[in-house]
């Protein structure tokens, strides 16, 4: 039984990349600690010698051939930067040791 | 002589084909009934007038290239997670609310090809995610039966603009319920197709071994047409079925359906379990076998499924972080522009299971979670495939209750999943699934009943619910506000 505490919360947050209002903290907690809570009740089954489905149907990874092909309508995908120079993407930096 | 709002599918595309009517008539029309009836309704995110008459006129032009389509000349209401090029996919989410796609989903040049017309984007819960479209950041829609309650989710507009008359099809699109129980709460048809079955390319993906898309409309003839346009083999979905779709129209006498009896116990709304009732009469009085039938693991198969579908989704919403598309909001370096940019874009339920699937794929907890959960699929496969080597369909309500009221079950995530409790099943295993409207509440909301079959057998699917639809007629009724010169409650 996992306890979804303060702490463990924090590093969700972190693995998720967002933040919860500090006012709905507790509330969110709470919220969070009983669908837990409910989604445990999966060990109530017996699951031995069953095998785990990750996908409804068996997946075949399927071959494609290596074709070069023209998108035209470069423009759709440039036009949607939030900051650009020109046809480059403008980022926040990412190197340098910074977190 | 009918107006063309209150027609079918069906019944306008033969008006289109027989050149009784042009797809401009009918696009003007329909645009009229969404001006006239949106503003109550708030089905639409976005409606591009212009476009929709282009495009009209455009089929026109192309008539003769297009031939015999099923679809021919009829508008169809697309859910704004399906990408339609040039117009603005937003997911109902402020992170896309800038978004314009840039290219069409396969299913959209289906049904471009086809001649049919997209009718603007629909509400939806944020990324899909909920059981009411309360979780849209642009609204909340009406339920057409009862403008304070809700359409259901999370393709809550697309079922309230079919039901409302203001469009005669829709798409939406279903992870854990998401076409079914809207049709169910709306009284219209939602079906949700064998995993595989319609190409997911142009999909904004939610959970991507549980999403497909599919037609929502009055009859199942208009679904049966709508599904054939759609499906089909797709080289760009790695999922996606090489099996073609096909409606041979064969009676239900001396077919068997199974009713699952831990789907009718407490919990389910005392007038759900009537019309379940009474539904089931109508089908032994139709000719077919009705016997009971068990699925002793199904009250598991919501837990597993809010373990599964958060699971994915934290991945695939993994790539909204402000860099490439979407508003931006910058922090001092790049981790924290991901943090303030999908604080701020994302609402309460989104990120509520984004930290749920993270922690379930956690190190330390990813065996006890969510390998365990994707056994549980296994196991309900298992049960399922024993019912069904005995009988052909599988019967259960949509949803354990009818709509409820706006604002009832937001505070309180876990009485809203419930909702869906009967829906999830058919995504876990990937099977085929419809909601048809079965009957009405005392307060005269729409119910729905809910049939699942094997893999690839939605004719089966369709050959219950058209001889249900015969006999009762029940498609034909529509909300107060929808008909000619109502006012709605």
């Amino acid at each position: 039984m996992a306890k979804l505490n303060e702490k463990l919360l924090s590093h969700l947050k972190e693995l998720s990349m967002l933040e919860f209002p500090e006012e709905e903290a507790k509330k969110i907690l709470d919220q969070l600690s009983r669908i837990v809570a409910y989604v445990e009740k999966i060990n109530e089954l017996d699951l031995e010698g069953v095998e785990p489905s990750p996908y409804p149907i068996p997946i075949r990874l399927r071959m494609e051939p290596d074709e070069e092909e023209r998108f035209e309508r470069t423009e759709s995908i440039i036009g949607l930067f939030p900051d650009r120079e020109g046809r480059l993407l403008k980022a926040p930096k990412i190197l340098e040791g910074e977190e | 002589m009918m107006e063309l709002w209150e027609m079918t599918l069906a019944e306008i595309n033969r008006l289109v084909r027989t050149k009784r009517t042009s797809p401009t008539e009918v696009a003007k029309a329909f645009v009229e009934r969404v001006k006239e009836l949106d503003g109550k309704i708030h089905a639409f995110i976005s409606f591009e007038e212009e476009d929709i008459l282009r495009f009209a006129k455009e089929v026109e032009g192309r008539m003769d290239v297009i031939g015999d389509s099923p679809v021919l000349g009829v508008p169809v209401a697309i859910k704004d997670n399906i990408h339609v090029a040039g117009w603005r996919t937003t997911c109902a989410s402020k992170i896309l609310e800038n978004y314009v796609a840039p290219y069409d989903a396969t299913v959209i040049k289906k049904l471009k090809d086809a001649g049919a017309i997209p009718f603007g984007k629909t509400n939806l819960d944020e990324f899909a995610m909920g059981s009411s479209t309360e979780n849209s950041a642009f609204g909340v829609t009406k339920n057409p039966w009862d403008l304070e309650r809700v359409p259901g989710g999370s393709s809550g507009g697309s079922a309230a603009a079919v039901s409302a008359r203001m469009v005669p099809a829709a798409l939406g699109s279903d992870t854990g319920g998401s076409i079914r129980q809207p049709a169910s709460f709306t009284g219209i048809v939602g079906l949700k197709p064998t995993y595989g079955r319609v190409s997911r390319y142009g999909l904004v993906a939610f959970a991507s071994s549980l999403d497909q898309i599919g037609p929502m409309a009055r009859t199942a003839e208009d679904i049966a047409r709508l599904l054939y346009v759609i499906s089909g083999f797709d080289p760009m979905d790695s999922t996606s079925l090489k099996e073609s779709f096909r409606w041979e129209r064969i009676g239900i006498t001396g077919r068997k359906i199974g009713v699952v009896k831990e789907a009718l116990g407490e919990g389910v709304d005392e007038d759900v379990r009537n019309a379940m009732e009474e539904a089931i009469k109508t089908f032994e009085e139709l000719g077919a076998d009705v016997e009971e039938v068990s699925i002793p693991a199904l009250e598991y198969a919501l837990p597993a499924y809010y373990i599964v579908a958060p699971a994915e989704a934290s991945s695939n919403l993994a790539r909204y972080d402000g860099v490439r598309y979407g508003p931006r909001h910058e922090g001092g370096n790049i981790w924290e522009t991901y943090r303030k940019t999908r604080t701020a874009g994302f609402g309460i339920e989104v990120k509520r299971r984004i930290i749920i699937g993270n922690f379930v794929l956690s190190s330390g907890y990813y065996d006890a979670y969510y390998l365990k959960a994707l056994k549980v699929r296994t196991l309900l496969k298992r049960q399922v495939d024993e019912i069904l080597s005995r009988v052909s369909l599988i019967f259960l309500p949509t949803s354990p209750t009818p709509a409820f009221r706006i604002g009832e079950r937001i505070d309180d995530p876990l009485k809203m999943y419930l909702s869906d409790v009967f829906t999830v099943l058919a995504n876990l295993i990937g099977y085929p699934a419809v909601s048809f409207p079965i009957g009405f509440s005392k307060d005269g909301l729409p119910i729905g009943g809910q049939f699942i079959a094997p893999p690839l057998r939605e004719d089966s699917l369709l050959d219950f619910v058209s001889a249900f639809e015969e006999a009762t007629g029940y498609y034909n009724r529509a909300p107060e506000v929808a008909r000619k010169g109502g006012e709605g409650k």
